[in-house]
């Protein structure tokens, strides 16, 4: 079989498995410069063929071709921030204010809404391309020269859970692995002491759960790991991190005596790459417990780095966010709160401005700190929500809203998301929504087009990104997807 | 000149060619073979790229003319020349490798190199290839493809030497002997008993129990082993579990946006009743019948209604087509082996099956009723009477909640007429509306469905010139401000000698005078509060309008009449409830649902389905859209495993007649689909690599007439698991040592053809069972509820009862390969990643374990360190450690000290328990 098959993808899948459902793209990949620094089955006599059906599913890969971006920041403005108070300004609306808009119906939304409705925020040009972004992020426009602000984005539904899968794993409604999971799927992570998609979130889940950041039929491993950055010990943020009854010189000491063991046991065996990499994984496990530990304590952060993040929890995930990459985590998920705090339906004014005001800064600061380390080349940002909001006001209903009229219902029509950093070309503004901010008119922007280029991006063909389930090819973008060059650099 | 200079070969080439083209004459066998061998191989595996739509790399391979030309790289074939044809060096994968999702099978490669060499025929009016029509592919895929021909009873071949134990091993040392491989050395009796007993109850052994068997002399001393670990009632614990991931078992329902408690209140009757069927032995024939169709024979009361929740148990999603869906799909998926659920939105690209066929199974699934039967009887546990006693409680909490709401709509739509008619009457913004002086309720207490009741009644049944209803009717088409202007004209129309309008009525407008529209509306609400009123006193009785007279008549029977907004059903009732109403009910419904799952003494229920009273034939979804009606198609099997007959299914929704044909004789798949999984429990891999995929797509086994070999067996067996297992592990295959043999793994390095036994790791549940077994904390009891094994106090039952939450799964879960509860998982992933590790020297569980193994020994003064160790080895490993072993291990203990609360002896316990050796299985 091996000789029909020199290129073998690596995993510890066994082999077959890999075989029947690594797509082509990475079917292709050859060895060279896939064999993690962590996998030394290969130091075996054996082929490095036979050796790697047993390896490390996390070991960095190649992408399908060189490419900047390496690693993902997604943060995840929960519940949909209105493009039109943010990113996208209407003047229009502020002309029409508690006037119903020119040009007739409202589109349907999840809700009713009515008139016309003024966003609360002033909006100024920002600098060299002269970009206007509201006061409500008025730190992170510092950078809007090195951002892509697309306007038109689009979703299916204008609902949450619906549009959270989309946005997450690329389905409405069916089950399927998150880009988080696909990603370490299709390149591994670089630091095999920490794992390779990480997902914060305070205080619980965001709406949707798990669902958000799940591997569906991808295995296991390429979940999403969540942790509750409201705690900050790292025994609370990763499980079993920490052992309690021996330290670590302690710990070293008894696994020396396991490995010993295994050793012994794999020598009356002969090869088997199957116990080898059990004996790595408690290698790396070892390494783990310092490296992770290390990797959530922002207290070894210098005091002026501390002070540009600024205080408060979005302050220290989104610097979590920064130390994670730094080591190597392929995939950061940052959601803003549990459940769907952006979510404005009434008191928009005041709930965004307290949103915006926690994390602004922080954002702001990432971006300054990853230029500073020199990863911002390398790592991808993405900033937005689920979907966006009317630019009309929600019309009050019996049981909910209680009377209030100063809040915006879910649009999918039109919104706005933001990328920046590795592979993309900032400054610019791409698409946008018609007069009134309703809908997306020009170069509209999908999810699954979004999903298309950010996997090009980081050197992926996303129709080659394919993992064989239930007899069907699958991959992040379905059947659809288009790569929007202009966005790249 | 230039041809001349041509190297010989390709001068040939061109002459061929300009022959084969002049006369394109082949003969009818060759010709034969082009369509029989030839064609579907181009169609299915090159003409998607290569074809109409796309032309990678500028080469088509649908006509004959086209592979000459070739593409970018130049001529694709050199007619008669396999080895020198690009075409065939790329599906040899020595040069491009095509197809690039996977090799194809030697034999197509086969006939696609001896088409080259006959000179490429293909019969003359088929250029370019068209895709096959969905009739022509299902001929041709029953007629073609492995899994789809009948299941043959090959003879066992002859084979020499002692080795072979049964037919298993006759078929299995054929083919080791084709390929000149020897089979391994028989396992030693510490090893085969180890493998014997977590194969058949995902334990491992006693000590005693390998002692006992190490030293018995008896020849059938493995039969005995394997009798007593098959009736031993853990064997349903292993084997349930292997089903459980088919039947992907969770005990919530998944997602809700609600907040409401998402588990269900019977999942685990489905895990009892499918341990208690492996236990029993169930014919697997009887156990497909009962889990799709068990209502059709079994009473109330009956355990196997319980199998019913095959269908109940997946996830229930937001969208109900997406809930059919999945029960679609575990069916076929998991018991046929085959993606039906692609054709949802589309005929399914490879398979002959189609949207027909997807929605003649929807109507099967769809048409349901879910239930709650008993499965016991309804006392069976002793604390039922308090339990019965407090849900009745509860249930009248409900019942009371319901009824009061029910009883205020009704009361306010026969009590605020003005506030609803003037809202189905003026055009004005409701906020305007709730400032009219006459409203009686506040604004936010106006159910809008009642409202919209005055509006459909207004649309239906208000005329300009109708008696009662006429100026209403004009005023509602004016406008507010209209009507004030004409008021006076109107009502002089109204109240002068030529009015047709009912005297009631007009006397009335007389009386009030109304000039403006809320004024108007008001004039009808005093009309109609006494034909409300006697409507709430004869107990909201629409006959009530008997009681009135002469003009009151017309008006009472008009608004309790046809589309009266008065008279509300128990729908309108629903949709007139508030937020506040339905969420107060679902907190009661809750609360009841609560007590059933945690109370003791709840009655013996399962999750079950009953057809619905009328069943109609389904309509296709026109790209899965149900919003777009195709046609309507018959409920009835896939006709691909059909006959010809293709009958429509008659007896309710179908579902006994689907599984009649799915464990019918003529149908090749159920068998081989399930032999398949237990030849994989046992070697940890199967004989067909897909174990979820048996369509046209997958590969025939290495070993095909052993695959047929054993669904024979377990067909002619009484459809017994039990046999089939005790079949297989009898056999010397089976028995083989797992050791490795470089010169054999040279010529089969997957060993596909069996010549070792696979070592394999324990499962997650092996694993955690497995560590409580030899700690002395199992509790290996049976059935019940699902317990939080994973929290504090980490209770030791076995892991199938461990709670299975599908919207939240345990990250350790998931680190363990434990599959996803969302769909069917034809089998587990094998993974080694350090949280893995992390768990085992770090969780407090683990701890605990490893403590709980030195107890019974460790204050015993007398017992010297040599003799710790070896009963640690023997509690965790049924083995005297080695000298090598020994000598680490002491040197260990010396060098090391004990800590409060964790002695080193601890420490040298967890990493026995942890080592390869315990969590690998030779």
């Amino acid at each position: 079989m091996n000789s029909q098959y020199p290129h073998q993808p690596e995993s510890c899948m066994n082999r077959r498995d890999m075989l029947s459902r690594m797509g082509t793209g990475l079917g292709m990949l050859g060895l060279a410069g896939v064999l993690g620094d962590e996998n030394l089955l290969a130091a075996e006599t054996q082929s490095a063929a036979q050796a790697s059906s047993y390896q490390n599913p996390l070991a960095p890969k190649s992408p399908h071709f060189p490419a900047k971006a390496k690693h993902v920041i997604h943060l995840f403005m929960t519940g949909g921030p209105s493009h039109v108070d943010t990113f996208d300004p209407k003047p229009l609306l502020t002309k029409y204010d508690g006037k119903p808009l020119p040009g007739g119906e409202n589109l349907r939304t999840e809700r009713k809404t009515g008139a016309a409705m003024a966003s609360p925020f002033k909006f100024q040009k920002y600098g060299e391309s002269g970009i206007e972004v509201s006061e409500l992020f008025q730190q992170t426009a510092k950078h809007i020269d090195d951002i892509a602000v697309i306007r038109s984005m689009q979703a299916e539904v204008p609902n949450h859970e619906p549009s959270l899968g989309l946005m997450n794993c690329g389905a409405s409604v069916a089950v399927r692995p998150a880009f988080g999971s696909w990603l370490t799927y299709g390149m591994g992570t670089e630091n095999q002491n920490l794992p390779g998609y990480m997902v914060m979130c305070p205080h619980g889940y965001p709406t949707k759960q798990t669902q958000n950041w799940q591997s569906a039929f991808l295995p296991g491993v390429y979940q999403g790991t969540y942790v509750d950055t409201r705690h900050t010990e790292v025994e609370k943020l990763i499980e079993n991190v920490k052992n309690s009854k021996l330290s670590l010189e302690q710990q070293r000491h008894q696994i020396d005596l396991l490995q010993q063991m295994n050793q012994a046991h794999r020598e009356q065996r002969g090869f088997d790459p199957a116990l080898e990499s059990r004996v790595q994984s408690f290698e790396l496990a070892y390494r783990m417990q310092m490296e992770a530990t290390d990797a959530f304590d922002v207290s070894r952060e210098p005091k002026n780095v501390l002070e540009a993040y600024g205080d408060g929890i979005q302050a220290r995930q989104i610097l979590i966010a920064r130390r994670l990459v730094e080591r190597g985590v392929r995939f950061v998920q940052v959601f803003h709160d549990k459940g769907q705090p952006w979510d404005s339906h009434d008191d928009l004014e005041k709930s965004h401005r307290r949103l915006a005001g926690q994390c602004d800064q922080a954002i702001s600061a990432l971006i300054s700190d990853l230029k500073r380390l020199g990863l911002f080349e390398e790592t991808l940002i993405l900033w937005g929500g689920e979907f966006g909001r009317t630019p009309t006001v929600e019309l009050p209903k019996p049981g909910s809203n209680q009377g209030k009229v100063n809040g915006r219902d879910h649009n999918h029509y039109g919104f706005t998301c933001w990328l920046a950093g590795g592979g993309i070309k900032g400054g610019q503004v791409y698409g946008a929504t018609d007069e009134t901010g309703f809908k997306a008119v020009e170069n509209p922007v999908h999810v699954h087009d979004l999903h298309a280029t950010m996997l090009h991006a980081l050197g992926f063909d996303h129709k080659k990104l394919t993992y064989r389930y239930a007899g069907r090819d699958y991959r992040l973008t379905d059947v659809h997807g288009n790569v929007v060059q202009q966005l790249l650099s | 000149m230039r041809i001349l200079a041509l190297p010989l070969p390709l001068f040939v080439v061109f002459l061929i060619t300009a022959q084969a083209s002049a006369e394109t004459k082949f003969s009818p066998e060759h010709i034969e073979f082009f369509e029989k061998s030839v064609r579907p191989v181009l169609m299915k595996r090159c003409v998607e790229c290569h074809g109409p739509e796309k032309q990678e790399s500028g080469l088509r391979m649908d006509a004959r003319s086209a592979i000459l030309a070739g593409g970018d790289s130049g001529a694709a074939v050199v007619i008669g020349k396999p080895d020198e044809s690009e075409l065939i060096q790329a599906i040899r994968y020595e040069s491009y490798e095509m197809p690039p999702s996977g090799q194809m099978p030697a034999e197509e490669i086969a006939a696609i190199e001896k088409w080259v060499s006959l000179g490429m025929p293909w019969p003359e009016e088929a250029e370019p290839l068209l895709p096959a029509t969905f009739d022509e592919r299902l001929v041709d895929d029953k007629q073609h493809h492995w899994a789809y021909q009948p299941i043959q009873n090959p003879a066992a071949p002859k084979v020499e030497g002692d080795w072979a134990a049964n037919d298993i091993d006759r078929f299995v040392h054929h083919r080791l002997s084709e390929k000149g491989i020897a089979p391994s050395e028989k396992a030693n009796r510490r090893t085969l008993i180890r493998r014997a007993t977590f194969d058949l109850t995902g334990l491992p052994p006693t000590a005693e129990e390998v002692a006992a068997f190490e030293n018995d002399q008896d020849p059938n001393a493995f039969e005995k082993v394997i009798d007593r670990l098959l009736a031993s009632d853990q064997y349903g614990v292993k084997w349930g579990r292997i089903w459980l991931d088919v039947a992907r078992y969770s005990d919530t329902r998944g997602y809700l946006n609600d907040g409401q408690d998402r588990r269900f209140p019977y999942a685990h009757a489905y895990r009892d009743y499918v341990i208690d069927s492996f236990n029993r032995d169930t014919p697997y024939d009887e156990f497909l019948k009962e889990q799709i169709a068990a209502d059709y024979f079994a009473e109330e009361g009956d355990r196997r209604l319980a199998g019913l929740g095959l269908i109940r148990i997946g996830r229930q999603f937001l969208k109900r087509q997406d809930t059919i869906d999945d029960r679609i799909d575990v069916v076929t998926r998991g018991v046929l082996g085959l993606t039906v659920s692609c054709a949802r939105c589309h005929d399914h690209k490879y398979d002959a099956i189609n949207m027909a066929d997807y929605y003649g199974l929807y109507g099967v699934f769809d048409q349901l009723e879910e239930t709650t039967p008993l499965v016991g009887p309804i006392d069976a546990d002793p604390n039922y009477p308090q339990f019965k006693k407090k849900l009745d409680e509860l249930q009248g909490e409900l019942d009371q909640h319901i009824a009061n709401v029910n009883r205020t709509i009704q009361v306010e739509a026969s009590t605020h007429f003005f506030d609803f008619i003037v809202r189905a009457v003026s055009k004005k913004q409701d906020v305007e509306i709730a400032t009219f002086e006459q409203n009686e309720l506040d604004r936010k207490n106006v159910r809008p469905h009642l409202v919209s009741k005055w509006k459909l009644f207004a649309d239906r049944e208000w005329k300009p010139d109708h008696p009662v209803w006429g100026p209403l009717f004009r005023a509602r088409e004016l406008g507010d401000e209209p009507y004030t202007a004409q008021a006076e004209a109107l009502l002089a129309e109204w109240t002068g000698e030529q009015s047709t309008l009912n005297p009631a009525v007009r006397s009335a407008l007389v009386a009030a005078q109304p000039k403006s529209l809320p004024e108007l509306v008001d004039t009808y609400d005093e009309l109609l509060k006494p034909i409300g009123q006697a409507y709430r006193d004869d107990g909201f009785n629409r006959d009530a309008f008997r009681k009135f007279e002469g003009d009151q008549l017309e008006i009472a029977k008009s608004l309790l009449g046809r589309n009266s907004p008065v008279v509300l059903n128990d729908n309108d009732v629903r949709r007139a409830n508030f937020t506040s109403d339905r969420n107060h009910q679902k907190k009661l419904e809750g609360k009841i649902r609560g007590h059933e799952i945690d109370s003791a003494g709840s009655p013996p229920r399962a999750m079950a389905v009953v057809d619905r009273d009328k069943i109609h034939d389904p309509q296709i979804f026109l790209r899965g859209d149900p919003g777009r009606r195709g046609d309507r198609v018959s409920r009835q099997f896939l006709r691909v495993l059909d006959d010809e007959s293709e009958v429509a299914y008659t007896n309710g929704s179908g579902r006994l007649e689907l599984a009649e044909d799915i464990v019918a004789d003529d149908n090749p798949l159920t068998s081989r689909v399930m032999v398949n999984r237990v030849w994989m429990g046992h070697f940890d891999q199967p004989l067909v690599l897909t174990p979820g995929d048996f369509g046209v797509r997958s590969d025939p086994p290495a070993l095909p007439q052993l695959l047929d070999h054993l669904a024979t067996y377990l067909r002619t067996n009484d459809w017994s698991l039990k046999k089939l297992h005790k079949y297989i592990m009898l056999s010397s295959t089976y028995q083989q040592s797992s050791e490795d043999r470089a010169d054999v793994r040279e010529k089969d390095p997957e060993n596909r053809l069996f010549w070792r036994m696979n070592r394999r790791r324990l499962s997650f549940e092996e694993m955690r069972d497995g560590m409580l077994k030899v700690s002395g904390e199992l509790d290996a009891s049976l059935g019940g509820r699902a317990v939080e094994i994973l929290k504090d106090p980490n209770p030791p039952r076995r892991t199938v009862y461990g709670f299975v939450d599908r919207q939240d799964l345990p990250n350790l879960y998931r680190a363990f390969d434990y599959p996803s509860p969302d769909a069917m998982s034809p089998e587990r992933s094998k993974t080694s990643v350090p949280q893995q590790a992390l768990y085992l020297l770090n969780s407090s569980f683990v701890q605990r374990l490893a403590q709980q193994v030195n107890q019974k020994w460790k204050e015993d003064p007398t017992l010297s360190d040599p003799q710790r160790l070896e009963r640690l080895f023997q509690a965790v490993l049924q083995r005297s450690p080695t000298e090598q072993e020994s000598e680490m291990f002491l040197k260990y203990v010396e060098s090391s000290t004990d800590e409060e609360k964790w002695s080193k002896w601890d420490s040298v316990a967890q990493v026995v328990m942890v080592s390869n050796d315990f969590m690998f299985v030779d």
